[in-house]
């Protein structure tokens, strides 16, 4: 109980607890998992960590500060902010396909993050076409583009990519896509980018 | 963030939680060794951060340092397959080497974050195991659960409600010991 408690622990298991012949009691098996949000306090825990024991773009990510979550899907969604990501994945699913991710860019992203998890998505060989869906508050549309750009200029994009934009410098960012002359897909809303990326990647599953 | 066995044994023994003598081991020469120092039956356990791992055969009772070896061998470097790693498994990199000991009987001790009611849950059975997914889902009864109250903490009377838990298959069995709370 102490232990779970000082250690910030959202989980600690003992299964099984031995009673032995002799009447003793013996962990024979344990498992703890930490909250991660409390890691910053727990530096014996953090030096725990196991980092083979972790999705190799997640980890990638969590470098970039990203939030991203490795899915089993052929889709690569690009998104800022977490509830229009999650509103991203159904719409995906409700077009037919198999999100291969949710990621979060952030509300303030700048070109340096977009072009690391326009990266990541990439680095995916399960990635069939990829749907960037995002709606320019802070993070401007003109600032995405140039990100995405970067990127696929560095690692050679391979697959379909479909994009909606809407919000700030919108014209601007349409404008620095076309520009680039690279094979790029625009959707006038969510719906119709989800059924163009479904479509790029092969149809409904 | 998930921990490995050996390291969630270490938090467990500062605690003063009674863990068996052992030893991690990334090649089978150190499993070897450790299995020598230990002496006697000892158990190999791969390190993975999945559960299932004695039934997917990642663990395994041997007799000798010789045997903690080969065995060692077989599943290092080797991705493992438990219920829980999907079909790809997972690498085993390390194992951990340990004392074995005569069990009379299995039984389960957990902490958890209850998200439903948003207070620590402690939860206990009698039938605790390598089964103790399927006691759950067979007989919820035999899993005692107590959610504390944030400002009081553990109260003694539910450990002593956990450790008297009744359970299905061992209801004539008292309680041997409540001295861990």
């Amino acid at each position: 109980m102490r232990a779970f408690h000082e250690c910030d622990a959202s989980l600690a298991e003992i299964n099984p607890l031995v009673v032995t012949k002799g009447g003793d009691l013996v962990a024979l098996d344990a498992k703890v998992s930490v909250d991660d949000n409390a890691l910053f306090r727990q530096a014996a825990v953090r030096a725990y960590r196991d980092e083979n024991e972790e999705d190799p773009r997640e980890r990638e990510a969590a470098k970039f500060d990203l939030s991203y979550i490795a899915l089993s899907g052929n889709i690569g969604c690009m998104v800022n902010g977490a509830g229009l990501a999650m509103a991203t994945m159904d719409i995906v699913k409700y077009a037919g396909g198999e999100p291969a991710n949710f990621l979060d860019v952030g509300g303030g992203a700048d070109a340096a993050k977009v072009r690391e998890a326009f990266r990541i998505l990439l680095s995916d060989a399960s990635v069939r076409a990829i749907f960037i869906n995002i709606f320019g508050g802070i993070l401007r549309c003109d600032v995405l583009a140039e990100g995405v750009v970067q990127a696929a200029r560095d690692v050679g994009l391979k697959v379909p990519l479909v994009v909606r934009m809407e919000g700030t410098n919108v014209e601007r960012g349409k404008q620095i896509l076309a520009e680039s002359g690279l094979a790029i897909q625009t959707a006038a809303d969510m719906a119709e980018g989800a059924r163009l990326a479904v479509a790029a990647a092969g149809g409904k599953r | 963030m998930n921990i490995h066995e050996f390291q969630a044994k270490e938090i467990l023994r500062k605690y003063g939680v009674p863990v068996l003598e052992g030893a991690v081991a990334a090649t089978p020469e150190e499993a070897a060794d450790v299995a020598r120092r230990l002496g006697g039956t000892v158990v190999v356990k791969a390190q993975i951060h999945a559960g299932g791992r004695g039934k997917g055969g990642g663990v395994k009772v041997v007799r000798s340092p010789e045997e903690a070896a080969e065995f060692a061998r077989t599943i290092l470097g080797k991705p493992l397959v438990t219920h829980q790693t999907g079909p790809e498994g997972r690498i085993v990199r390390q194992v951990l080497v340990e004392r074995g000991c005569d069990i009379a009987r299995e039984l389960y001790l957990g902490v958890i974050v209850d998200r439903g009611s948003g207070r620590v849950a402690l939860i206990g059975s009698q039938e605790g195991g390598v089964e103790i997914e399927e006691v759950a889902a067979r007989s919820p009864e035999a899993i005692h659960r107590e959610e504390l109250d944030p400002l009081v903490g553990l109260a003694g009377y539910q450990g002593r409600r956990v450790s008297c838990a009744p359970s299905t298959s061992a209801m004539h069995r008292s309680p041997r010991s409540t001295r861990s709370w």
